[in-house]
């Protein structure tokens, strides 16, 4: 193999992924707005991660404009220490292309039953394809129903122990599948094309777990709990800023286990790493390239208002 | 560099690197829809720094850096966790019979190196840098870059068997 041989292959190989006018748009509405990409993928855990980092970061770095990070792996070593210095912006207008088929496609996805994976996928102007997804998920209110949900399920870790006060306000489990899809539907509106799948029970594997628990007063423990196909105690676990420090802890059955140091009151953050007795291998729905992927390890983060890490340590200490 | 120098550069970029630099991050992410959002945030990042080039490397050279590092910082984040992804060696697809491969073989073997090494492989063979750029870029020695590229090449090796050959 030489480079002439390996860049046309993977050149046709990726014909279909192509850089499209949406794309473009999104670069050009961004801009307009100030530089930040929206993300497309955000479940609600994430979502929340999002919003206290953008507190952390307004808070402690609006004095000073620049963004001071570390890097920290699962061992609680820095491997990367960084800066960010906010750009000046300029004012770009945004071209609408494409717009109207995004937001059929949106439309879709969202008159769709829950319970699927649903995709809508149009063509961009590039002979590539763009389009909007929505993972597949059950949702529960009941820590009975929840429990019940993942009894036969040894993949993904509960707390061992809810602390007094605190109930279930709401979870979200994601699966894949790890043999195939069955297509539901799949139907034209226009150039936007609708496809839904489901998975068979046997075939269903859960990559995620999130959990809100509260008490009566709102103070809040988030857990989400990630299937990962790392198998690495030295990748990057958690990006702080760099005036916050991480201390390794022992949890009984974690790999690893850290706990962020935080400056100001922003409550208890525990990152923890445990290997899989085996691999879970899955694959991706029959539109996508026909790798099978396996999970090796299971990371836990827990994040909560008003307890500290001796608590949370205590949550996933079994008796 | 005026805001319409800036706007007209930014759409030199997309138009002549969109396609390229989307493939590279879907090569190092190895997953399209999180691809697209470090490939948007590749151009808007070069945007931003448009007034720092220098014309010191090319510019595709310049975006490709940024795209490594945007890349990097897409792997470190929780949400890439959970959509991490290894190929286990005995779900490689079956070595062909001859030079020809079915689609997706090459990328397929590409994507289950490491990062480290994939991304060294794909600077010095799919973005054709030279071996001292493919070192700046992957931000370590020029020694450490040869080792990860014979490393790279051994393991692909491996995977490609029938085609596969030095230069």
């Amino acid at each position: 193999m030489n480079e002439n041989d390996l860049k046309s292959r993977l050149d046709a190989e990726l014909s279909n992924i192509t850089w499209s006018v949406r794309n473009s748009n999104a670069v050009r509405q961004q801009v307009n707005q100030g530089g930040t990409v929206m993300k497309k993928k955000l479940s609600i855990s994430f979502i929340g991660v999002i919003a206290l980092l953008l507190v952390l970061a307004a808070v402690a770095y609006a004095a000073t404009e620049v963004y001071h990070r570390i890097s920290i792996n699962w061992k609680g070593e820095t491997v990367e220490e960084s800066e960010i210095v906010p750009q000046p912006t300029a004012k770009i207008p945004v071209p609408t292309e494409e717009a109207d088929l995004h937001q059929i496609a949106e439309r879709l996805v969202e008159s769709a039953p829950e319970g699927e994976i649903v995709k809508a996928s149009y063509p961009d102007p590039e002979g590539g394809q763009s389009g909007v997804r929505r993972s597949f998920c059950q949702k529960y209110t009941s820590w009975e129903e929840l429990q019940q949900a993942l009894s036969k399920n040894s993949d993904i870790t509960l707390p061992a122990w809810i602390p007094d006060g605190y109930h279930l306000q709401y979870a979200e489990i994601s699966f894949k599948s790890k043999n195939d899809y069955h297509l539901i539907e799949e139907k034209q509106e226009g150039s936007v094309t609708l496809r839904r799948y489901s998975v068979d029970d046997e075939n269903k594997v859960i990559d995620e777990c999130y959990l809100l628990l509260q008490d009566d007063e709102k103070h809040t423990i988030s857990i989400t709990s990630t299937l990962s196909g790392s198998t690495d105690s030295n990748n990057s676990a958690i990006n702080i800023p760099a005036d916050n420090s991480v201390t390794s802890v022992t949890v009984p059955g974690m790999e690893n286990a850290i706990a962020i140091n935080s400056t100001g009151n922003i409550g208890s953050t525990l990152y923890l790493r445990r290997l899989l007795d085996s691999p879970i291998k899955w694959v991706d729905t029959p539109d996508m390239p026909a790798f099978v992927m396996a999970y090796n390890e299971e990371h836990i983060d827990i994040w909560a208002t008003d307890l500290d890490i001796e608590t949370l340590q205590k949550m996933f200490t079994p008796d | 560099m005026t805001d319409t120098e800036h706007q007209e550069e930014l759409e030199y970029l997309m138009n002549h690197y969109g396609d390229e630099i989307m493939r590279f991050c879907t090569l190092q992410l190895k997953d399209t829809f999180q691809a697209e959002d470090a490939a948007q945030d590749t151009f808007i990042k070069a945007w931003k720094a448009l007034d720092t080039f220098r014309n010191e490397s090319s510019k595709k050279t310049w975006l490709i850096r940024i795209a490594v590092n945007t890349c990097r910082d897409y792997q470190r984040t929780g949400w890439f966790r959970h959509m991490d992804r290894r190929i286990t060696p005995e779900n490689l697809p079956e070595k062909a019979q001859e030079v020809h491969f079915p689609d997706g073989e090459v990328s397929g073997a590409i994507s289950s190196l490491p990062a480290k090494l994939r991304m060294v492989i794909l600077l010095r063979y799919y973005e054709g840098f030279t071996v001292q750029e493919t070192a700046e870029t992957a931000g370590v020695s020029v020694a450490t870059a040869k080792r990860q590229i014979r490393k790279a090449n051994q393991l692909l090796r491996k995977k490609l068997e029938g085609w596969y050959y030095d230069e």
